[in-house]
């Protein structure tokens, strides 16, 4: 017999529904930590959120499943109920309500998924056998002549290459060669025409393409038998298969993979305009080159004409003629130049002659006579008075013998008529006339006896 | 919109193109170098301004020329092409 409260029984453990959620999640997220699981979509919601909530289901069962922001948002398709679709989703608890759900984190189409698997199971194959090594890439030629483009005659793929190719560089050829890119007969049509443009070497290169569409649309280019025409291929391929997204196997084998058919014509070809500027470059630099050779040349003429010029004779008499009037006018030039020194000089002697000038000279000699002159008339007065002085002295000397002074005391003298002194009576007969000089005056006198 | 083709082999206006570009170049590239005589050079010059004259028309000329061929191996059952546009 039991009780519930038997003493010896265990405490109990009493969970709170939070705890108890809490812990089933972490049981269930421990457990199931990432699965895939296929089935049909039902119950389908997309609300304001971005959020995506469905309900999965197969004959038996359903699961409640939530997908959330961003990863909602990178769908390649619009989830709808009905589809049949593949998710990967983390297995959890929805705590408030304790609800189980799926934390999808990828959804695919179910049929995707296959095509997908088999994709990786034929690249990582064909990866192995080498079939994508870089090394046997070859280059596309500089210059393609004609390419063939393997793709639908009625696609979306063929006129964007078309459209591109006559743009850039409509001097190529182009030939569609017509197969199916969809469905069961793409496959095996697509192969035979891959081996067939490579045995006919009618093109430089093959451009295998078309249009985006859906894994499975775009399935018949990752097709085993398609890739190994295209690494059999004696021309060089290009592919360009669906979107910049999308990869097909062709895409790994050829040896230029393009994001979209229109990359694939624009690698394909050169640029019309840009080859357009390079010609016309080209064409300048020759004009350019051919204008300076012939500009050298001309310079070349020009110099000699001018050398051969200057040898003419008429050119020589000019030269002469030149010459000659140089030298006339160093001539005169020389002569006029002496003329001037020479009056130069004369002008100069001129001045000195001019400060030579007799005026000079004879007011100094009239200052010199003048000086002579008071001199003289110095002298001569001395002289006068030093005379004056000795015949004052005379005088008197001559006065204390003068007989004029015997005559004073009664003394007469006696003069022939011819003036002289008689001194003897002899030599006067009577009659001669004589003088007798007296103190006062004289008397004439004459002898009246003689005996 | 492509214009019916001629035979292939009657046109190969890319060869020619891509011939002349080429020897327009190395025509430029031996005229600077400076060491031909003036008779080589003006003939170079005449040569090369043809050479450019023949690309210059063959770009303005150029129109696409599309085919349709269903057989590689029967090249003379090409078809002209039109693409709807």
């Amino acid at each position: 017999m039991r009780t519930p409260d038997h003493p010896t029984a265990p405490p109990r453990n009493i969970l709170t529904p939070s705890t108890l959620n809490r812990l089933v999640r972490g049981l269930l997220e421990d457990a199931l930590p990432l699965v895939w699981i296929e089935g049909e979509l039902c119950n389908v919601s997309r609300p304001a959120s971005g959020h995506l909530y469905f309900t999965l289901k197969d004959a038996g069962a359903q699961v409640r499943a939530a997908m959330f922001k961003p990863k909602s948002s990178w769908l390649r398709f619009k989830p709808a109920d009905g589809m049949h679709v593949l998710v990967r989703a983390r297995v959890g608890l929805y705590e408030p309500r304790g609800e189980f759900q799926l934390v999808a984190e990828h959804m695919e189409l179910a049929g995707e998924g296959a095509l997908r698997r088999e994709f990786e199971l034929l690249k990582a194959k064909l990866d192995a056998e080498g079939l994508f090594e870089p090394s046997r890439k070859r280059p596309l030629p500089r210059y393609v002549r004609r390419i063939g483009v393997i793709t639908s005659a009625t696609g979306a793929a063929i006129r964007d290459v078309l459209s591109v190719l006559r743009r850039r560089w409509p001097l190529v050829e182009v030939e569609v060669l017509p197969v199916p890119v969809q469905g069961r007969e793409a496959p095996p049509a697509i192969a035979a025409m891959l081996r067939k443009a490579s045995a006919s070497a009618r093109h430089d290169v093959i451009l295998l393409t078309r249009g985006g569409g859906s894994l499975e649309d775009l399935a018949a280019f990752s097709d085993e038998a398609v890739a190994r025409a295209v690494h059999a291929s004696a021309i060089p391929v290009v592919s360009a298969v669906g979107h910049e997204i999308d990869f097909s196997i062709a895409d790994f084998v050829a040896d230029l993979r393009a994001a979209t058919p229109s990359a694939a014509a624009e690698l394909l070809v050169p640029d019309a305009l840009a080859l357009r500027r390079h010609l016309g470059q080209l064409a300048q630099r020759l004009q350019l080159l051919e204008q300076r050779r012939l500009q050298a040349q001309t310079q070349r003429v020009d110099h000699l004409f001018a050398r051969l010029q200057a040898q003419r004779p008429q050119a020589r008499l000019a030269r002469d003629r030149e010459r000659l009037e140089q030298l006339h006018r160093r001539l005169y030039g020389a002569l006029r130049e002496q003329a001037r020194s020479r009056a130069n000089r004369l002008d100069r002697l001129h001045a000195r002659l001019l400060a030579q000038h007799p005026r000079q000279r004879l007011q100094l000699l009239q200052r010199r006579l003048a000086e002579r002159e008071r001199s003289l008339l110095q002298c001569m007065s001395h002289r006068l008075e030093r005379a004056r002085l000795t015949l004052r002295q005379s005088a008197r000397a001559l006065q204390a013998v003068s007989p004029l002074a015997t005559l004073e005391r009664g003394y007469a003298i006696v003069f022939d008529s011819d003036g002289r002194v008689l001194r003897t009576a002899k030599h006067s007969p009577p009659g001669t006339p004589l003088r007798a000089r007296l103190a006062d005056g004289e008397l004439s006198l004459k002898v009246t006896d003689n005996p | 919109m492509a214009k019916p083709a001629p035979a292939p082999a009657e046109t190969p206006s890319v060869a020619d193109f891509e011939h002349s570009l080429d020897e327009l170049e190395q025509l430029v590239a031996r005229m600077e170098g400076g060491e031909l005589s003036l008779d080589e050079s003006l003939a170079s010059f005449e040569r090369g301004i043809g050479l450019y004259r023949h690309c210059q028309q063959a770009l303005d000329q150029a129109e696409l020329r599309v085919r349709l061929l269903l057989d590689p191996d029967a090249p003379d059952d090409a078809e002209p092409f039109e693409s709807e546009s």
